[in-house]
């Protein structure tokens, strides 16, 4: 039963995809439909399967015994973080996209993709072995391509050739270091016996093999100097960067160093060999640049990409800590970075498709004509900075204390510092879009205006909940720790 | 194996493959031409299912000889029925079949006329039928006949168009093929002089007995093979003749040279390397390193050429030079997983290398460029050809799901069980540079904006089933390549001179 729900979350949007394709141009209806209606089936699916993995203690597990390389999808609690972050947030893109593509040409291609990188995404998530997870990895930026060249202008299709030379330069690291570990571990690929399988494993090889995957994975959870690639995908329709460069494929790239760290290495081989210092130092500067380059971009979109590669270091920077509250801390952000991020996308896209604005320094007096929109972002913006009421503050919270609770107190100056330069590049764009002058006249509130907004207020809703509640994610979060420290 | 025709069924390949060949023009005589061409198709087709159901009673029942004529050994002829004639036999049939199917539908416009297409046919099936015997003969001097009946096929088939280009291109093409034939041919007779036998497995006894008293003459031997085959397989730098020849000819001979014709020889020189010689010897010998230095070599350069070609069918041609690259890697690791992976590679990159010549031949044919910068826009003219396309990049890349993944897969644990890291590197960068080269193609056709909108139609539902068959199979073996992989590993268990298990 659980395995068929399992296939179904994962082919309802793959579905979805070829219905849409087949869809003839003009029956507009009934695309949106197919959109939202696989979107939501496979996001009610994901919240079934966190459900009966939390409270039944159901994880299914099973070959799909094709290739001699099997392919296996099991769940785990880490996995169905990532499922249920990415699924529920396809839901509202999905809303969002309906309002914002409303008037764009090539419908159907984008809303296939769409829904085919939301099927690939689950199939990372649920990915049961290394090699499982590797095709669905390559197989995602496949899918996302056609997304990030959506708007086929000559700088898009730039944008979209460094993606797609970056994504596959780091999947042949993946590559090489899959086929090292194979040889390492005797064939061993498997999440569930790989922590073992590596213990008795020469640990220079070792380090060898973390290191290809850290680069692998590095290039799209944005580790600088890896990152080049996301701001310049900002060209992409502001959906497709809401979705895919602040939560699916960047996340799908912090997923994989988790991976790397918590089920194929182990907490116990990471530590013992001794690079601990070097990876924070990474995420360390990582945090501090991508702030910094931040402040300078004038760009609206891709300032949040450089606060995006700046956040991701911090999930980064709590899987490596290898403490459980450090590591409860890296997987609320990983949850609360992406449904802040993607209010703060949605609402630049509003401003763009509504005035045209896409710098900064356009913005002066814009919050009078789109106070809504606006106001989102002002409250959003304080959460990334990490302020009470908003979730942001409490994986912030959790990072803090899992590196007092270790050696590593030095990175507390780190989060503190960045948190400042954070408020530094958030609150004055804020700030001067309610107390300017704008000689722009208010709009009409159009239909896809709507259809933009209600996503954004009520992932702005969420943002608060989570924020006075942080415990509604205890059960998740608990179950993560649980798995991979004894305590 | 029980029953007459089956007893029989390998020499009945081959011979009814010639006999087919021969009759071609004249049944285009009496009868008509679309007879001829749907004749030819079905004996391609039984060629294959015949050569699916060796491979299967090779697989249940292990490998057995074969005296053609009923004369036995060392007087006759004859001919081993392994892995290797098992898996080469299905890739020749999987792969003739659809090209033949594709060409037949404008094959009278291609060439010319219909008598001129009527020999196009007895050509393409003599090649076919020599690629068979190069697969499943154990005997040298039968090599020889065979490699000689497929080059001069294959310029044929290239000359088909008769054009200045692809004329000139023949030449070039005959001149250095019959160069490397001049090697074979010394090659054999030095092995011929040593051990006093053209049969492959009395050689192999010879030479095992007696080789290290004359270790010159076998090294020249072996030298001579590798420069003949080499020439003739476009090992680089011994290619020079391919590019011009495979981009200037018609669209289904240029699938059927780059994807088929190249493979027989490698095959060849694996059967002499291998069971001639033997695993024992040649492994002891440097000449495997050699091969994987100019695999590797090939492979990088290849693709390098490639990447700068901007048009499509000249790109696809040095990709094959690069991809050739990959299967004389395999065989120059000398291990059980890098030969698995080269066998692999023989059946993945015929098929797809064919279908991508097909699809880019008719792209050509439909929209009249040839440059890859002018194509903007034709994916959504011609979205099943350039859908097919994709598949076929991304197996040429390696991805997994797709059949270039598995013999991707088999090199790199080939290389790591050798210990040999710069061809892990040059595995990886070789894949990521076919990206380089491949990609731009569906960026260009997909994503640009044409400048004007042509009228374009879709080929012909013929072709386009050919084509889509093509593109299955690569899923198929892709995503499950259980049988085929088996094969190829005992193929490579054979050459290796271990036990294989039926």
């Amino acid at each position: 039963m659980s395995i068929a729900l399992v296939l179904l979350a994962i082919f309802s949007t793959t579905f979805g995809a070829i219905w849409v394709a087949v869809t003839p141009r003009e029956a507009k209806t009934e695309r949106n439909g197919v959109v939202l209606g696989a979107s939501l089936a496979s996001a009610v699916i994901v919240w079934r399967l966190l459900y009966l993995g939390l409270y039944s203690g159901v994880y299914p597990a099973f070959d799909l015994g094709v290739a001699s390389l099997s392919l296996k999808l099991a769940l785990d609690p880490l996995g169905l973080t990532y499922a249920v972050i990415a699924s529920t947030l396809w839901v509202f893109a999905s809303v969002y996209s309906l309002g914002y593509m409303a008037s764009s040409h090539k419908q159907r291609q984008y809303f296939s993709f769409f829904l085919l990188s939301a099927g690939t995404t689950l199939g990372i998530a649920f990915s049961g072995n290394l090699f499982t997870f590797y095709l669905f990895y390559e197989l995602l930026t496949f899918a996302t391509y056609p997304l990030v060249v959506h708007g086929s202008s000559k700088e898009a299709l730039e944008a979209g050739t460094r993606y797609i030379k970056y994504s596959l330069v780091g999947a042949s690291f993946i590559l090489a270091a899959l086929v090292m570990l194979w040889r390492v571990t005797g064939g061993v690929l498997d999440f569930e016996s790989l922590p073992s399988a590596l213990c008795a494993a020469p640990s220079s090889q070792a380090v060898v093999i973390f290191f290809l995957f850290l680069i692998g994975f590095g290039v799209k959870a944005a580790i600088m100097p890896l990152h080049g690639w996301l701001p310049s995908a900002m060209v992409a329709p502001t959906p497709v960067s809401a979705l895919l460069h602040a939560v699916a494929v960047v996340n799908a790239g912090v997923f994989g160093v988790l991976r790397t760290v918590y089920s194929v290495f182990g907490v116990d081989v990471v530590q013992s060999m001794n690079i601990q210092p070097l990876l924070l130092a990474i995420c360390s500067i990582t945090i501090l640049m991508g702030s910094l380059i931040a402040l300078k971009q004038d760009v609206l979109k891709r300032r949040l990409a450089y606060s995006t590669i700046s956040q991701l270091a911090y999930i980064l920077l709590g899987a490596f800590i290898l403490h459980p509250l450090a590591l409860a801390g890296a997987i609320l952000h990983m949850i609360f970075h992406s449904t802040l991020k993607i209010v703060l996308f949605f609402s630049a896209g509003i401003v763009a498709e509504e005035t045209g604005y896409v710098k900064i320094s356009e913005l002066k007096g814009v919050g009078r004509v789109l106070p809504l929109t606006l106001g989102s972002f002002g409250i959003i913006s304080l959460g990334m900075v990490g302020m009470l009421p908003l979730s942001g503050f409490w994986s912030k919270y959790y990072l803090m204390r899992g590196s007092l609770a270790t050696d590593f107190w030095i990175l507390l100056v780190v989060l503190i510092i960045s948190g400042f330069l954070n408020a530094l590049y958030f609150v004055p764009i804020t700030i001067s879009a309610f107390t300017g002058k704008s000689d722009l006249e208010p709009r009409q509130k159009t239909r896809a205006l709507w259809l933009m907004l209600v996503p954004t207020l009520i992932l702005v809703g969420l943002g608060l909940v989570f924020g006075l509640w942080p415990g509604l994610t205890l059960p998740l979060v608990d179950a993560v720790v649980a798995q991979f420290f004894s305590l | 194996m029980p029953g007459a025709i089956s007893e029989n069924l390998a020499v009945l390949i081959v011979v009814a493959l010639l006999s087919t060949a021969y009759i071609m023009p004249l049944l285009t005589k009496i009868g008509r031409f679309r007879v001829a061409e749907f004749f030819a198709v079905f004996m391609l087709a039984l060629a294959l299912s015949g050569g699916v159901y060796l491979a299967r009673e090779i697989l249940h029942n292990g490998a057995f000889t074969y005296a053609v004529g009923g004369w036995p050994a060392p007087w006759g002829i004859e001919l081993s029925l392994d892995a290797v004639s098992g898996l080469f036999l299905i890739t020749v049939g999987l792969v003739a079949t659809p090209i033949l199917l594709y060409a037949s539908v404008d094959l009278v416009q291609d060439v010319g006329s219909r008598s001129r297409a009527a020999w196009f046919l007895t050509l393409f099936l003599l090649l076919v039928a020599a690629l068979c015997g190069l697969g499943i003969t154990g005997d040298l001097f039968n090599i020889y006949v065979m490699v000689e009946v497929a080059t001069i096929a294959s310029c044929a088939i290239v000359a088909a168009q008769n054009d200045a280009t692809s004329v000139e291109a023949t030449f070039k093409y005959l001149m250095l093929a019959t160069i490397g034939s001049g090697f074979v041919l010394l090659a054999i007779g030095f092995l011929f002089v040593l051990t006093g036998n053209l049969n492959m497995n009395f050689i192999a006894q010879e030479l095992a007995a007696s080789w290290q008293n004359y270790p010159t003459a076998l090294w020249v031997s072996l030298s001579f093979f590798m420069v003949g085959f080499g020439v003739k397989s476009a090992l680089f730098p011994l290619h020079v003749w391919l590019p011009d020849a495979h981009s200037s000819a018609i669209a289904p001979s240029s699938a059927m040279l780059s994807s088929l014709a190249i493979k027989g020889y490698i095959i060849a020189l694996l059967k002499v390397f291998y069971v001639a010689v033997g695993a024992e010897i040649i492994t002891r010998l440097p000449i495997t390193n050699i091969l994987a230095v100019l695999g590797m070599l090939a492979i990088i350069a290849g693709a390098l050429f490639a990447l700068a070609q901007d048009e499509l069918k000249r790109r696809l041609a040095f990709s094959t030079v690069s991809q050739v690259g990959y299967i004389f890697l395999g065989i120059g690791l000398g291990n059980i997983q890098g030969l698995t992976g080269s066998f692999m590679h023989i059946l993945s990159h015929a098929i797809t290398k064919a279908l991508l010549f097909l699809a880019a031949g008719s792209i050509i044919k439909r929209t009249g460029k040839t440059r890859i910068s002018e194509m903007a826009g034709v994916g959504f003219e011609m979205p099943v050809t350039l859908g097919v396309f994709a598949v076929g990049s991304l197996s040429m890349i390696g991805i997994p799901l797709f059949s270039g993944f598995v013999s991707k897969w088999q090199l790199l644990l080939g290389s790591l069980a050798r210990g040999n890291y710069l061809s892990v590197i040059v595995l990886v960068g070789g894949s990521l540079l076919a990206a380089a080269y491949l990609l731009p193609v569906l960026r260009t056709a997909f994503f640009e904006r044409p400048v004007q909108n042509p009228v374009v139609t879709e080929m012909a539902y013929v072709q386009l089933v050919a084509m889509l068959f093509l593109a299955v199979v690569i899923l198929m073996v892709g995503v499950s390549p259980g049988v085929v992989l088996q094969l190829a590993k005992q193929a490579a268990m054979t050459l290796l001179g271990l036990e294989v298990l039926p």
